[in-house]
């Protein structure tokens, strides 16, 4: 009954915006539920390669590695907090080609970040966040790369990002708006969707679009937490594709290492990290 | 429950495929974004020479989709130095700075500059992927250069072989070399900056020496140029001094101008220049240069290359007007400029004395007015070269000791000084080298196959001066012993011993003095010599 009362309030009044609805209907329905936002403290380990390929254009392979460490802050919050390192090369072949001899120039993108996330969640339900990330990318070519924003060859970006999950059985269903900021110059504005079907609690399938540069870019990932594994890793591979000139198509694969707890990746996503 | 997750799971799927749908019909497949444009598809470079000065940088505009995180533009080849990209807005200028001549050489060089947009590849920008990219082309040519023939005086109708002298030769194929609109009989690439030609006989004249190469845009800068003279005739005759002379310091026949220079002694030092005009040998000009100890023309005979103890001072060959002294760098206390000659490279080497010590070498650049200081040291070196410029005879000792010391040689080809393996305590008799650098004497009596460092034969003791025809099968002697002029075939080796004189011994018309120096015409038709007394023209004996 007292859950029903809040859900009459805020739909009554129309000046209640839609994430405080969503934060009051994760409140009102976790408590029926007695899960906790984050079961354990956890640490993650990841490691990534990333084949990024440009038609008609220069394409490039990323490596990276990742820490993450997520845990509970009483009992319906939680955080994150994680650093990251990318670095992107290009394979100037593609652009140069091979006939004009001498030796082959390198070029490459470094990217050092961090990141920290605080959250609600009701695991039986989803949860809401939101995350603040700085980075600082920094190229290293042979011959000249700048930034345009900063005329230099690094550029600090901020990213604050506001992001919704709904579990629904096997299903969550996401949304994310993010901004990011490049030095100085105009925000970066992206919505992301995303639908994740565990059809088995070990494997995650995960399709997700984005209007990044007002451009639809479309994913699909997939996730599994081998037995071999214990339930202490999981594998991922993904696509992703843009439906822009020049279309650029994106294959991820990963792989995290979980400090701790052992258990589904489902459960894991909802309860653990 | 259960069938509430049933309906759940259909939901799901339903929005899974709603995601795909948009995927595929939602957006418009050919947005055009995220692309980058050139000004132009191509730039070419050009220089003049592989020494010349690199040519002026060029800018590219590129233009880009707004958004654009990074613009990197990459390059590979070896005619591009560096590039450097100016962003404003959605445009950027690239300025492409081509590599410098001398580090590329002659040739044409392709280079590809690539330039790629790149934009972030995920929301929070962690990673970047390319956008569109273009590729410029840029072609640098290098042109090879011809500076210098050498010797730069022909004698008409006469074929000979010659030196040019450039640079970027081998970045070419050189399909020939042309006096003119005479084409050469012979022509051999010895190096990047050699050419071994064979001009054919001919007439008298000026003739612009060029170079054909292939695949080269425009032609091969050059500034050689061959003078074919007539041959001589002079007749027997002495010219007097027109002051006081004791010592005769060096004696050169301007072929291309038909006139006698001598660097003497006359005055504290002067230059004496005698032109032969309208058949008869005019009234000698004269400047007045301190301490003057030598002289030799340079390569291409458009300076007279006089050194005093301590300076070398460029002169006029044709009205002996002087440039600014050029003072020898580092000269050691005590040390002074002693002896100098010209090499095809359109240099000279200059030794010094300081008596029975070591004292350093020099080298002078004709093109740069500069003197430099070398590391090899000598003993009062005396240097004479080949009047093709490709060798120089390096002569060392003093006449107070009776040790022997190194005979060096020079090679313009390498510039390298070698020993020469002969050991010998250098007289007044400086060395002697034929046109080609095929013969040379040393001390004035020992005839040395220069190809082979063999000793050949030896000319008499009382030997006074020597020169040798510029074929190099004729050594000529001004002998003390009555005073006469000696022939001697030298094409072939005595191995080792005396030759004995061939044709008749002349006495010339006049007695030359002491300190002789003695000379022969290109052609080989007339002998100078030049002593204390007075200068005597000599026509060649026959034989």
């Amino acid at each position: 009954m007292a859950t029903e009362s809040v859900e009459e309030r805020y739909l009554m009044n129309p000046r209640i915006s839609l994430p405080a609805l969503v934060l009051a209907t994760l409140w009102s329905a976790g408590a029926l539920a007695q899960d906790r936002a984050v079961e354990a403290t956890q640490f993650t380990l990841d490691v990534l390669s990333i084949d990024s390929d440009t038609s008609d254009s220069t394409s490039s392979g990323t490596l990276g590695a990742g820490l993450g460490a997520t845990f509970g802050i009483g009992k319906y919050f939680g955080a994150s907090l994680e650093v990251n390192y990318l670095d992107t090369s290009v394979r100037t072949r593609d652009v140069l080609g091979d006939s004009s001899g001498g030796s082959r120039p390198s070029c490459s993108f470094e990217n050092l970040g961090g990141s920290a996330s605080v959250f609600f969640r009701r695991p039986t339900l989803g949860k809401v966040g939101f995350t603040y990330g700085t980075a600082d990318l920094k190229a290293n070519c042979d011959g000249d790369a700048i930034f345009p924003l900063t005329r230099e060859d690094k550029l600090a970006t901020d990213t604050y990002r506001g992001e919704a999950e709904y579990y629904l059985g096997d299903f969550t269903f996401g949304a994310s708006y993010t901004t990011t900021k490049l030095e100085e110059g105009d925000d970066l504005k992206t919505t992301t969707l995303n639908v994740s079907w565990y059809p088995v609690d070990s494997v995650k399938l995960s399709l997700w679009g984005d209007d990044l540069y007002d451009n639809n870019t479309y994913g699909l990932m997939v996730e599994h937490q081998p037995q071999m594994f214990g339930d202490g890793a999981s594998v991922r591979l993904g696509i992703a594709t843009t439906d822009q000139s020049p279309k650029t198509t994106t294959i991820e694969l990963g792989l995290s290492y979980f400090f701790g707890r052992n258990v589904p990746l489902k459960t894991r996503d909802r309860q653990y990290r | 429950m259960h069938h509430f997750h049933g309906a759940r799971r259909i939901a799901g799927v339903a929005l899974l495929l709603s995601l795909c749908a948009c995927s595929s019909g939602g957006g418009d497949d050919s947005k055009e974004a995220r692309q980058i444009e050139l000004s132009t598809q191509s730039v070419s470079f050009a220089a003049e020479s592989p020494n010349a000065a690199a040519p002026d940088p060029q800018v590219v505009t590129a233009t880009f989709s707004p958004g654009l995180a990074n613009l990197a533009v990459i390059f590979n080849g070896q005619g591009v130095e560096s590039v450097t990209t100016d962003v404003s807005g959605n445009s950027a200028r690239i300025t492409i700075t081509p590599s410098a001549p001398p580090s590329l050489g002659g040739g044409i060089f392709s280079s590809t500059v690539g330039v790629t947009g790149y934009f972030c590849a995920d929301a929070s920008c962690s990673r970047l992927e390319a956008g569109g990219s273009k590729t410029l082309t840029v072609t640098y040519q290098v042109s090879p250069t011809a500076t210098t023939i050498a010797p730069n005086v022909a004698v008409s109708g006469v074929s000979d072989a010659a030196i040019l002298r450039g640079a970027g030769f081998s970045g070419f194929t050189v399909q020939g070399v042309k006096f003119g609109d005479i084409a050469a009989t012979e022509t051999t690439v010895v190096s990047d900056n050699e050419i071994r030609v064979t001009y054919p006989a001919l007439p008298a004249g000026s003739y612009p020496v060029t170079v054909e190469v292939q695949n080269l845009a425009g032609s091969v800068p050059s500034t050689a140029t061959l003078i074919a003279v007539d041959p001589v005739s002079y007749p027997a005759q002495t010219l007097a001094w027109p002051a006081t002379v004791t010592t005769v310091r060096s004696l050169i026949y301007d072929a291309q101008r038909s006139a006698l220079l001598v660097a003497t002694d006359s005055g504290g030092g002067s230059i004496v220049r005698y032109p032969y005009v309208n058949g008869a040998w005019g009234t000698p000009a004269t400047v007045s240069i301190a301490n003057l100890r030598d002289m030799a023309l340079s390569t291409d005979g458009s300076k007279l290359l006089a050194i005093t103890t301590t300076q070398l001072v460029p002169v006029n060959p044709e009205t002996l007007a002087t440039d600014a002294a050029v003072n020898a760098p580092s000269l050691a206390s005590g040390d002074t400029l002693k002896s100098i000659a010209s090499i095809n490279l359109n240099s000279a080497i200059i030794t010094t004395t300081a008596g029975n010590a070591t004292s350093r070498l020099y080298a002078y650049a004709v093109a740069t007015n500069e003197l430099t200081q070398l590391t090899s040291s000598l003993i009062s070196a005396t240097a004479r070269a080949s009047a093709n410029g490709a060798a120089a005879i390096l002569i060392q000792g003093d006449p107070a000791t009776t040790a022997t010391q190194v005979v060096y040689a020079l090679a313009a080809s390498s510039t390298n000084i070698l020993s020469t393996g002969i050991g010998l305590n250098q007289n007044d008799i400086a060395p002697v080298l034929d046109r080609n650098a095929t013969r040379m004497i040393l001390n004035g009596t020992l005839v040395y196959s220069y190809t082979t460092l063999a000793g050949f034969g030896k000319l008499p003791s009382t030997t006074l001066a020597v020169t040798t025809r510029p074929d190099g099968a004729r050594a000529y002697t001004y002998d003390s012993a009555d005073g006469k002029i000696l022939t001697f075939d030298i094409s072939a080796t005595k191995s080792g011993d005396d030759y004995t004189p061939v044709g008749t011994a002349v006495t010339p018309v006049g007695a030359p003095g002491n300190g002789v120096k003695m000379i022969a015409s290109p052609d080989g038709n007339v002998l100078f010599l030049a002593g204390s007394s007075q200068i005597v023209i000599q026509p060649t004996p026959a034989s």
